[in-house]
């Protein structure tokens, strides 16, 4: 009686890895595990060439980090009116089933970006299988052959785009983004999303991608962008860059100095017609090289590189804001933010915001700190040279 | 007519108003799209209203102490009013059962299990929560107490690996919509998982506890499961901000956004496992109170005769009770809020009413003490 029991049971936990279900089996080998989807425009309008990579796991596996032999990964497209419809023609026309859970990247194409996007983000936003994770990327140029690229050092480009942005996202979460707050600032009524660009950069022989800047959209059409400089006064002005570093250059010689953290406050003050916005920033900054800056003293020399950064500071931070009120797109979300935090004032300005944000004064009060000099204070021959 | 009684303890029949209430919390969709960022205050509201239907409840449970909603009913209203009223509860019972039975179908048959057929699911199902139900309420609510737990374990966990993607600007202004949306949504709240405890008023008698205590027990259980949806929809609003109002299931989304340090990524299967776990308890009560209410309303000697018939019942009435899942979120936004307000509301206040009319819970007494002096 006693073992009757314990025989049930063991035979219920038996049962459970013995009956898996018959429905939804998916066995490693019979699906085809989808790592990145570009989306470009083709010639025909309103038509999209829809390509994914896939993964070829036995490819992976055998190679076992030798080096050449096949590709990792294979390219499939399909040209279709929407997004769906590509997926499925793709679905239907393949020995494996497509697995889209791990999909680490979505890459639009340029021309299809500057066309509008809102037609093709809903699938991604719909599909059960798709997550809002997921980096949202804009190619300069075709989407295909940035998927297309291989590098050096990973197997899967896809997922080395994914780490290119990530690795990015270390100096400035806004260089990075996800699905979920580009349709997030999207839904926003002022704020224009940003996404990141990636290049193809030619060398001889050799083909490599960058991240270079970021795409500015207007509602889902891209209208302009932002090129490394300008993305850094982005970051300045929202007060989220770190890990990396700013060079000044200045009479005497050129300092390099690390970022090691940042803040930005925002205070809108409201007059009449106009918005005026007072940006407090603040830096701190370790000195990583010196070069020149001889037969200063000490103090001095930090007296002249707190005034060199600011300047620089404010040199990338005017550089955006100049493109952005020209192209009148609110990407610092400060409609957003007069929105939550003066809703009153916001009542009056939201009718007339398109005319408000381009006649905007900016005025920026820059703090910054120099921490640190590293682990010698002068430069070896600074005292040779005084002598 | 006598089923067997097997009683509770007060702390089940608490962490059960808990449980009961935190599987709600998964629904939040019904009514995040209306009243937006400030859903999570919304859902304090809606408690604070419900508060004085809460004292009506339980004023019932102390005026008529061993009675459930269906004796209740026998006695305020007569024989013959006090069943048809029963018979509406029941199929207001039923239909919840269903309703939280296609819930759980839709959600397994859409996201885990794409291609199995929902009927495989929902009858799996059924089956389970029906012999939970057979053996009886101490089986149903038992495990009550572990599932609040785990549910706020994971609730913590998916705060903590979500801190990164929460924004607390997203809370701002905070409560500059129009008033027509947050009445909707507070009387969404209100009656579609706070109300539903009308439910509670069955098992009440089978309590292990003295009447005049049973209140306290009942408001504690509230109050810790309203706190819960409101945590788990803060949660929601932090993360998702403005888009909250795009998803069926936001808690889903919410968790599909962890990642932590690239390595404990995509928690979903927690809210999967969630879900699976809190529908469990509470399809299982919810079809417990209606065979119980049946077996009342019936006259049986036992429930259990009705186990099987009503399970097929149930699964059958899940695949009518709404077309799809959009339809659903419709009627549950739209509908469902002024049907169940009756069921909910109006008449155990009118139960109440004609009680104290009839000055009945006094000749209960009454007719009690002499019989208990007769004997």
């Amino acid at each position: 009686m006693k073992y009757s029991r314990l025989l049930l049971c063991l035979l219920i936990i038996i049962s459970v890895f013995i009956c898996t279900g018959c429905y939804d089996i998916r066995e490693l080998e019979g699906i085809a595990i989808v790592t990145g989807i570009a989306v470009d425009q083709t010639k025909y309008p309103d038509t999209i060439q829809f390509t994914v990579q896939i993964a070829k796991a036995e490819a992976i596996a055998a190679k076992g980090g030798g080096t050449g032999g096949d590709s990792a990964v294979m390219m499939m497209d399909s040209t279709a009116h929407d997004v769906i419809d590509a997926l499925n023609s793709l679905r239907h026309d393949n020995s494996r089933e497509l697995f889209l859970h791990h999909n680490q990247v979505v890459i639009f194409g340029r021309s299809l970006a500057e066309v509008g996007i809102t037609s093709y983000l809903d699938a991604f936003l719909r599909e059960y299988e798709s997550r809002l994770e997921v980096p949202f990327i804009v190619a300069d140029g075709n989407a295909k052959d940035v998927l297309g690229t291989e590098m050096e050092l990973e197997k899967i480009p896809a997922i080395g785009i994914r780490r290119m942005v990530r690795h990015k996202t270390q100096i400035s979460e806004l260089f990075g983004n996800n699905m979920l707050s580009f349709v997030s600032k999207m839904m926003e009524n002022t704020t224009s999303p940003v996404a990141p660009i990636i290049k193809i950069i030619e060398e001889e022989e050799t083909k490599r991608l960058s991240l270079s800047g970021l795409a500015i959209f207007k509602g889902d059409k891209m209208i302009g962008e932002l090129n490394q400089t300008q993305s850094r006064g982005f970051a300045w002005l929202m007060g989220k860059i770190q890990d990396s570093s700013v060079t000044i250059d200045t009479k005497k010689g050129k300092a390099e100095l690390e970022i090691i953290g940042s803040s930005s406050k925002i205070k809108p003050t409201f007059d009449g017609e106009r918005l005026n916005i007072k940006a407090e920033i603040k830096g701190i900054f370790n000195v990583t090289e010196l070069k020149g800056l001889h037969n200063i003293e000490i103090d001095e020399l930090i007296d002249l590189l707190v005034r060199s950064t600011k300047q620089e500071i404010k040199k990338l931070i005017l550089s955006c804001f100049k493109v952005c009120q020209n192209l009148n797109t609110d990407i610092f979300g400060f409609g957003e933010y007069i929105r939550k935090h003066h809703p009153n004032q916001w009542e009056k300005l939201r009718a007339r915001w398109d005319n408000i944000f381009p006649a905007i004064n900016l005025s920026l009060e820059i703090d910054v700190t120099i921490e640190d000099l590293g682990k010698i204070s002068f430069t070896p021959n600074l005292r040779g040279e005084k002598a | 007519m006598k089923t067997q009684k097997d009683a509770i303890t007060p702390l089940q029949f608490m962490f059960s108003i808990t449980c009961f209430l935190r599987s709600s919390s998964l629904l939040s969709a019904f009514f995040a799209p209306i009243s937006k960022t400030d859903s999570w205050l919304v859902v304090l509201l809606a408690a604070a209203v419900c508060l004085p239907f809460l004292w009506v409840f339980i004023l019932l449970m102390k005026a008529f102490p061993g009675k459930n909603l269906i004796e209740i009913n026998d006695a305020v209203f007569g024989r013959i009013a006090g069943k048809i009223i029963s018979a509406i509860y029941i199929w207001f019972f039923f239909t919840l059962t269903s309703l939280n039975l296609r819930d759980l179908g839709s959600f397994v048959g859409k996201s885990i299990m794409i291609k199995t057929p929902q009927l495989v699911i929902v009858v799996v199902f059924i089956l389970i929560c029906a012999w939970a139900a057979s053996h009886g309420l101490d089986v149903v609510t038992r495990y009550s107490v572990v599932f609040v737990i785990i549910s706020s374990i994971i609730l913590v966990v998916t705060i903590a690996a979500t801190t990164d993607h929460m924004n607390f600007e997203n809370f701002l202004p905070i409560l500059r919509q129009p008033p027509k949306n947050i009445i909707q949504s507070t009387h969404i709240v209100s009656t579609i998982p706070l109300g539903e405890l009308v439910t509670i008023l069955m098992i009440t008698p089978q309590v292990n506890i003295k009447p005049q205590k049973i209140g306290r027990y009942f408001l504690a259980g509230f109050l810790l499961g309203a706190l819960l949806i409101m945590l788990v929809v803060a949660r929601d609003i932090a993360v998702l901000g403005n888009t909250i109002t795009m998803f069926g299931l936001p808690s889903f989304e919410t968790l599909r956004m962890v990642s932590f340090f690239e390595v404990l990524t995509h928690m979903e299967i927690l809210f999967a496992i969630l879900l699976i776990i809190l529908f469990f308890f509470k399809i299982s009560l919810l079809f417990y109170v209606s065979i119980l209410a049946m077996s009342y309303l019936f006259r049986l000697d036992s429930y259990k005769p009705l186990i099987l018939p009503c399970a097929a019942i149930t699964a059958a009435y899940s695949f009518i009770v709404f077309e799809s899942l959009t339809k659903h979120l419709e009627i549950g936004r739209d509908t469902a809020p002024f049907m169940w307000v009756v069921f909910e509301f109006l008449l155990p206040l009118l139960t109440l009413i004609i009680a104290y009319i009839r000055k009945l819970p006094k000749k209960e007494r009454e007719a009690r003490s002499k019989e208990a002096a007769k004997v």
